[in-house]
């Protein structure tokens, strides 16, 4: 365990130091590339069983897209059922892990894989709708959800 | 030839801003709201100079906004949208707590030369079932409708008081209703939808029922937001939307004002809305907010320039600012644009005017303000060619 956290403090020195430099040339960027976006959400828990989104072949590395110079991340997360009553919550928990991992540059759009889900077309329009997302991160109840499946627990 | 610059940023919310408004009798003082649950009012500074020639102060007003109150403590959420009363004297503010709040502005004129702006709130409109996403002031000032998560509009009557009676709760929208807007001048609303609609509502001619008098649909997505031309009799809309469409419709004269020619239940066979164009805009992301720049706001309109042609501005998802312009009907074009004006999303844009300090016969300068999620409020100017190339 200790080694972990001294090669991360390690990676981090460095990456200070790549910071400190690029500052010199102006250019404030930190790449990020689909493996790094995979890594932020594959222990997130399926809201109803104790099985991680990496597990269950929720999330997958290969449907994270990123754009880095445009700053663009897409995450296509694939329910397990195609009637999965969760896939919104399952889709909010990403981009609320996303949203507080990533640089502030980064545009998050969140959506369910083509063919996985009955209400494909609606569950998306909701994740990718700000307000609704914005006024779902005020509600307690909700956020408890969102929280229990972050910290690797299951919500229901 | 056209160009966007910025002149100011004002910073102070803690949290996404939402909406700005300015008060429309003077357009130096704004309001802005927040996701921090405060709503802030700013007034823009004035710089006193002394002229040594003739020994006469003169005064002139800068770019420079400051916040000259904020009004907390009163919504548990997000405060999505304010708006002032015709008279300037009232300001409501619509949060995803499900109340809507009025405060009125205290009567105190001696403070206004202290850049005091005091308000306090009166009333607390309860009704909504949960998230009022939209407020707005009917152009007659008895009016307010509200319209929120719960898919209804609702308008409430001003009593002596500060009373505020509901006379309406107006459903047909099949999901959340992000906005409201009246007709420049009547009392005549319209209202956009997450149903991808826009629904315009009018009294009865009894005057005692309002009910739905048009249903377009619009776009292809979320309707964000409307802004109807600022001209007699009310004028054309502007449509923006989630798919990255603007479209302008056309309006009639003041009895046919409604966005769509008919419903399905008004009997017309003919349910095509007059739509005038439509175009795609630079924006990549939802587009979010749309305003058309008014003749008063127009500098130079008065001075006997050239009209300049219709111009609108619009802010989205991408971080950016476009005006965009006609050329000529059912032409428009993107004059300028800003990619990255803000840091995050722009959630509401809003055209003022202000009188400049020198005057160019061939040019001509307008102010616009924008709002975003990156917790600033940015002052622009469009400064635009008179002269078509």
């Amino acid at each position: 365990k200790s080694s972990v956290s001294v090669s991360r403090s390690l990676r981090e020195w460095k990456r200070e130091k790549e910071r400190d430099v690029m500052k010199s040339n102006e250019i404030l960027r930190d790449p990020i590339d689909a493996r790094e976006i995979f890594s932020h959400i594959k222990d997130i828990n399926d809201p109803e069983h104790p099985y991680s989104l990496e597990q269950l072949a929720v999330v997958s590395e290969e449907n994270v897209k990123v754009e880095d110079e445009l700053s663009r991340v897409t995450v296509f997360f694939t329910p397990t059922v195609e009637h999965c009553s969760m896939a919104t919550l399952i889709g909010l928990s990403i981009r609320v892990k996303l949203m507080r991992v990533l640089p502030k540059r980064f545009k998050v759009d969140v959506k369910v894989s083509k063919g996985s889900h009955a209400s494909e077309a609606q569950v998306n329009k909701q994740l990718q709708d700000k307000e609704r997302v914005a006024a779902a991160l005020e509600n307690g109840n909700l956020l408890e959800k969102v929280e229990l499946t972050l910290s690797g627990k299951t919500a229901m | 030839n056209h160009k966007i610059a910025l002149k100011a940023t004002l910073v102070g919310h803690k949290d996404a801003v939402w909406c700005v408004a300015f008060e429309p009798n003077r357009n130096d003082i704004l309001a802005t709201c927040s996701s921090d649950k405060t709503v802030k009012i700013w007034k823009r500074n004035v710089v006193k100079r002394d002229d040594d020639d003739d020994d006469v102060k003169s005064s002139h007003q800068t770019c420079e906004f400051r916040c000259v109150c904020t009004l907390d403590g009163v919504h548990e959420r997000t405060i999505r949208s304010v708006s002032w009363s015709p008279c300037g004297r009232y300001l409501a503010s619509a949060s995803f707590d499900a109340t809507v709040a009025i405060y009125q502005r205290a009567e105190d004129e001696e403070n206004e030369e202290e850049d005091e702006v005091k308000f306090e709130c009166v009333a607390a409109l309860e009704g909504h079932e949960n998230e009022v996403k939209s407020c707005a002031w009917s152009p007659s000032g008895s009016l307010l409708a509200t319209c929120g998560r719960d898919k209804s509009v609702w308008i409430w009557e001003s009593a002596p008081g500060n009373h505020f009676e509901c006379v309406a709760v107006l459903h047909g929208h099949t999901q959340d209703v992000k906005k409201v807007k009246w007709h420049e001048t009547e009392d005549v609303l319209y209202s956009a939808s997450y149903d991808d609609t826009v629904k315009t509502w009018k009294e009865d001619l009894d005057g005692d029922d309002w009910s739905c008098s048009g249903t377009t649909k619009a776009h292809e997505s979320t309707v964000w937001d409307l802004t109807q031309e600022k001209v007699k009799e009310g004028g054309r809309f502007a449509t923006v939307s989630d798919d990255g469409w603007v479209k302008i419709w056309k309006a009639g004269g003041a009895q046919r004002t409604e966005i769509s020619g008919s419903s399905s239940s008004s009997g017309k066979k003919d349910d095509a809305a007059p739509l005038e164009c439509s175009f795609r805009s630079g924006h990549d992301r939802p587009i979010l907010c749309v305003d058309w720049l008014g003749d008063a706001n127009r500098k130079n309109s008065e001075s006997g320039n050239k009209k300049q042609p219709a111009t609108l501005a619009a802010g989205g998802g991408d971080n950016s600012v476009r005006v965009y312009r006609e050329k000529e009907t059912g032409v428009w074009e993107e004059a300028a644009a800003v990619v990255n004006a803000h840091e995050d999303d722009v959630n509401d844009i809003a055209w003022f005017s202000m009188a400049s300090e020198k005057e160019e016969t061939e040019q001509s300068t307008n102010y616009f303000a924008s709002a975003s999620d990156d917790g600033t409020v940015k002052i622009w100017t469009f400064c635009s060619s008179n002269v078509d190339e």
